[in-house]
């Protein structure tokens, strides 16, 4: 028991350590790690990383929140769909067998590796009012961040930040920290399903709080101090590795 | 009253976080002395954890109520609501 406790805070902090340093979450580090590496069960992995990520996230918040970065009205306005998406994406995945979820969370990682290694950046939309068609348009593409975020236990600020700048126009500096704030809610949201569904493992639960916690501050600092895109190319790569080992373990495929 | 709440906000969140991290803890240490006792408050940290997002929620509520904002008011309510109700259909948490 105490090896599992340490294993899982080892791979949550650094998890949150390398995600929070290149601006992501440490949900598409944490899964591969707690399935492919201790060998935790991948229903019992998305509910631990959901968890572990409504404290990175809440700590990111809170330095969002101090300069003035989140756009709380927009956010409440995209949360009310994300958060019916991720109650949504937490009942599916209690219902998929772990062969699709390995499948499914190889697939998005590939999307994502790919996006670290090519860097895409996402040009600022210039600031023009902002129609009823390009809100509706955002609300509706939030329900499916928070349903990732639900199914695949991560935070979904990977679709929420784009949804922000390139549909509705918002500074990119904002749509992160807007994005932040959403998830701590939507990451909530999908673990309590979890925890109701008796899948969240409270004796690993201490250390993934710990871990997510501490992690984010440390990343954080560290982002500023250090040059990233060399652990950005290095983090792509590990994510096309890692996606390649899931699918295969999805397939029956053991390597 | 923006400045005032980006400055109340954070404390209240980090607040929060901290006593969820000190239970946590506490429950990792008093998992050698006795395990059963020592899940109760690893339970209780992550029911903590859970307050966070309610917390931000009532606090942007208040924030409307300050500043007369009923789009804020209104959607923090219908949030609330959203959530409440999908909790309930799942069961309010116990210890």
């Amino acid at each position: 028991m105490l090896s599992e406790i340490i294993g899982v805070f080892i791979v949550i902090f650094s998890s949150a350590v390398l995600g929070s340093m290149i601006g992501v979450g440490g949900g598409f580090l944490i899964v591969p790690l707690l399935t492919l590496g201790l060998g935790i069960p991948i229903h019992n992995a998305i509910a631990l990383s959901l968890l572990s990520i409504i404290a990175v996230a809440s700590s990111a918040t809170i330095t969002y929140a101090s300069s003035g970065y989140i756009d709380y009205k927009l956010g409440l306005i995209l949360e009310t769909t994300t958060v019916l998406g991720a109650f949504t994406g937490a009942r599916i995945c209690i219902l998929l067998s772990p062969s699709i979820l390995m499948i499914t969370f190889g697939v998005l990682l590939i999307y994502v590796g790919y996006r670290m290694i090519k860097k895409i950046e996402f040009k600022e939309a210039k600031l023009r009012e902002l129609s009823l068609n390009r809100l509706s348009a955002g609300i509706i593409s939030s329900f499916f961040a928070g349903l990732s975020s639900g199914l695949l236990g991560i935070g979904g600020g990977i679709l929420k930040v784009p949804i922000m700048v390139l549909i509705l126009g918002i500074p990119t500096r904002v749509a992160i920290g807007t994005s932040e704030f959403m998830i701590s809610i939507t990451s909530a949201s999908g673990s309590y399903v979890y925890y109701k569904a008796g899948i969240l493992n409270t004796a690993l639960a201490g250390s993934a709080i710990i871990g997510g916690f501490l992690g984010a501050q440390l990343g954080s600092r560290l982002g500023i101090k250090i040059r990233v895109e060399l652990i950005r190319m290095i983090f792509g790569f590990i994510m096309l590795i890692f996606s390649m080992s899931m699918i295969l373990r999805g397939l029956g495929i053991w390597i | 009253m923006d400045l005032k709440f980006n400055r109340v906000y954070p404390v209240i969140l980090f607040t929060i976080l901290i006593i969820s991290l000190i239970l946590s803890l506490a429950g990792i240490i008093y998992n050698f002395i006795d395990p059963g006792y020592s899940m109760y408050i690893m339970n209780l940290g992550v029911l903590v954890l859970y307050i966070a997002p309610f917390a931000s929620i009532s606090s942007i509520f208040i924030k409307g109520v300050y500043n007369r904002d009923y789009t804020l008011i209104g959607l923090s309510i219908i949030l609330l609501i959203i959530i409440g109700l999908n909790m309930v259909q799942l069961g309010l948490p116990s210890l």
